[in-house]
């Protein structure tokens, strides 16, 4: 396995990469945090697609539905599907051109942008554990998880929970707590 | 009650028991001698607290009551708990929305706001929006609209709870002024380009504006292109869509349709939208709309960002080489007519779309 494997360059690669630029998805979409799971026995990474809209008020920037994921083969990082959520039966009830949330959520009220960016940064390495351990087989300790589980409980939007459900319920089950 | 000129008092008993529990106020809040508030206050309890206050106020002097507001105290605890404004907009005798404040826990702060809108004009409520003060910040929380069935693996709505989108923001933003010795020190005319900028309004239709702007400057002998007609062919060739906007690879397609020779590319260079610009010819760029509007506020901020918007670039500002300036068409403000953007934050915006530039000439 390639040891230098990193989320956060394969998330920022992902804004160039070429499957995803000739999609449908409009401009203004960014990448929320991956949801890990093994399809078929291979290990992949399901990239959500959401926007979000600064309203010029502090802590009321909207957070709108996940509207697009992309399926990237882990650790190679080859996108193999993109799916546009809009024609997936699990949210036909959703209105994606509606907000359904705020951000900054409760649990990072207190984080500036660098603070929180570096939280972020954080949880992007523990999504690098995660990988490597289940890569080489080595193994992913129960304190890793427990860091692991805590970043993300922390950073996930609250509004997006749902979302994460509907996508994967083996890897909400296992990493979001209730 | 008020400081105002009261023209008139009475009292009643309301409930029949023989002492007057019902006083009435009206006032002339605008000194042109005539009655435009009443205020009608109830104590059927006899306990010294009005649990009832009735408002009716013609807040813009029609000669028509236009709001009223019912305080009421339910728990007789001489605090109010309970406020209901209603509103009459279009002064057709018909509410048009209800807004309910209520202090549930009666702690003294209204934790829940249920907004009721009548928004087809039928008299009926029809749309209802819940908010609520989860945390007890004293403000309302704006809850999860949807939750996870694991019966169905569906999503479905879970509250009524909603979100006002839209408003008006000014970005602080100065416009073009032409001066004296212009267009010396300034690529492009951004004086001729800026007769062409239109408002997007709240849609997301900022790339077909961009191209709008371009095709109309462009073609300065033809009609004005209709937006509404213009969408329409975007949408049918699936270029486009009014719930999302338009994707990078199709930014230009419209300049396509109407026969203009241009050429998108990625990794430009600022020097490459002047040269473009000298040329006589215009430019479209994607930008990251967040930071050419709010800067780099600590605060706010949200979880990632990227280019999100299109704009016409129509000049670049150097009379000033210690502050050189970027302008732009930019449909998405009411201000954006010939905005100018300090050239660093430009370019950090522009390079969130990888520098993207969509370079047009004339036919």
């Amino acid at each position: 396995m390639n040891s230098d494997f990193s989320t956060k360059e394969l998330i920022k690669s992902l804004r160039t990469n070429a499957f995803i630029k000739s999609s449908s998805m409009p401009i203004g979409y960014v990448a929320g945090l991956p949801i890990l799971c093994i399809l078929n026995g291979n290990l992949c990474m399901k990239i959500p697609f959401l926007k979000y809209k600064i309203t010029g008020e502090v802590d009321k920037t909207f957070v709108y539905p996940i509207k697009y994921v992309a399926t990237v083969l882990i650790p190679e990082g080859v996108v193999v599907s993109f799916e546009d959520m809009s024609l997936n039966t699990a949210f036909a009830s959703v209105k994606f051109s509606d907000p359904i949330g705020t951000f900054r959520h409760e649990a990072v009220k207190n984080l500036d942008k660098k603070a929180y960016e570096n939280m972020r940064s954080e949880l992007y390495d523990e999504y690098d554990n995660v990988v490597k351990c289940l890569v080489s087989g080595k193994k992913y300790t129960s304190n890793n998880e427990a860091c692991f589980r805590k970043l993300l409980n922390m950073l996930l939007e609250p509004s997006l929970r749902p979302f994460y459900k509907a996508i994967n319920i083996d890897f909400a089950n296992k990493y979001l707590s209730e | 009650m008020y400081d105002f000129d009261l023209l008139m008092d009475f009292e009643f008993d309301s409930n029949g028991d023989g002492y007057p529990d019902t006083y009435a106020e009206t006032y002339d809040t605008t000194g042109n001698g005539e009655a435009d508030t009443a205020i009608m206050y109830s104590d059927t309890n006899g306990d010294g607290y009005a649990d009832s206050t009735l408002t009716f106020a013609d807040t813009n002097n029609s000669g028509q009551y236009d709001t009223y507001s019912v305080q009421q105290d339910t728990n007789s605890d001489g605090n109010v708990d309970v406020v209901s404004k209603m509103h009459d907009y279009t002064q057709d005798g018909q509410i048009d929305t209800t807004t309910t404040y209520v202090d549930s826990n009666h702690d003294g702060k209204f934790d829940t706001v249920v907004k009721e809108i009548d928004s087809n004009g039928d008299g009926k409520m029809d749309t209802m929006e819940v908010f609520e003060d989860v945390n007890g910040s004293g403000e309302a929380d704006y809850h999860e609209v949807y939750e996870y069935d694991p019966a169905t693996g569906q999503i479905t709505p879970a509250t009524a709870a909603g979100y006002e989108v839209g408003g008006i923001f000014d970005t602080g933003l100065d416009n073009f002024q032409p001066a004296d010795n212009y267009p010396e020190g300034i690529s492009g005319d951004p004086a001729e380009s800026m007769e062409y900028w239109e408002s997007q309004g709240s849609t997301n239709r900022c790339a077909l504006y961009s191209q709008k702007f371009v095709i109309e400057e462009l073609t300065p002998g033809d009609e004005k292109i209709d937006i509404e007609e213009f969408a329409d062919v975007a949408e049918e060739h699936g270029w486009f869509t009014e719930d999302g906007g338009t994707s990078f690879l199709n930014m230009n397609n419209m300049l396509d349709y109407y026969g203009i020779e241009n050429e998108m590319s990625f990794n430009n260079s600022i020097e490459d939208i002047e040269d473009c610009l000298n040329d006589g010819g215009k430019v479209i760029v994607s930008v990251d709309s967040d930071e050419i509007w709010y800067g780099e506020a600590d605060d706010l901020f949200a979880p990632d960002s990227s280019s999100d918007h299109a704009v016409e670039v129509i000049g670049i500002d150097r009379t000033d080489p210690e502050n050189p300036m970027v302008i732009l068409n930019d449909s998405g403000t009411p201000d954006g007519k010939g905005e100018m953007v300090p050239l660093d934050v430009f370019e950090g915006a522009w390079a969130d779309g990888d520098c993207q530039m969509i370079e047009c000439y004339p036919k």
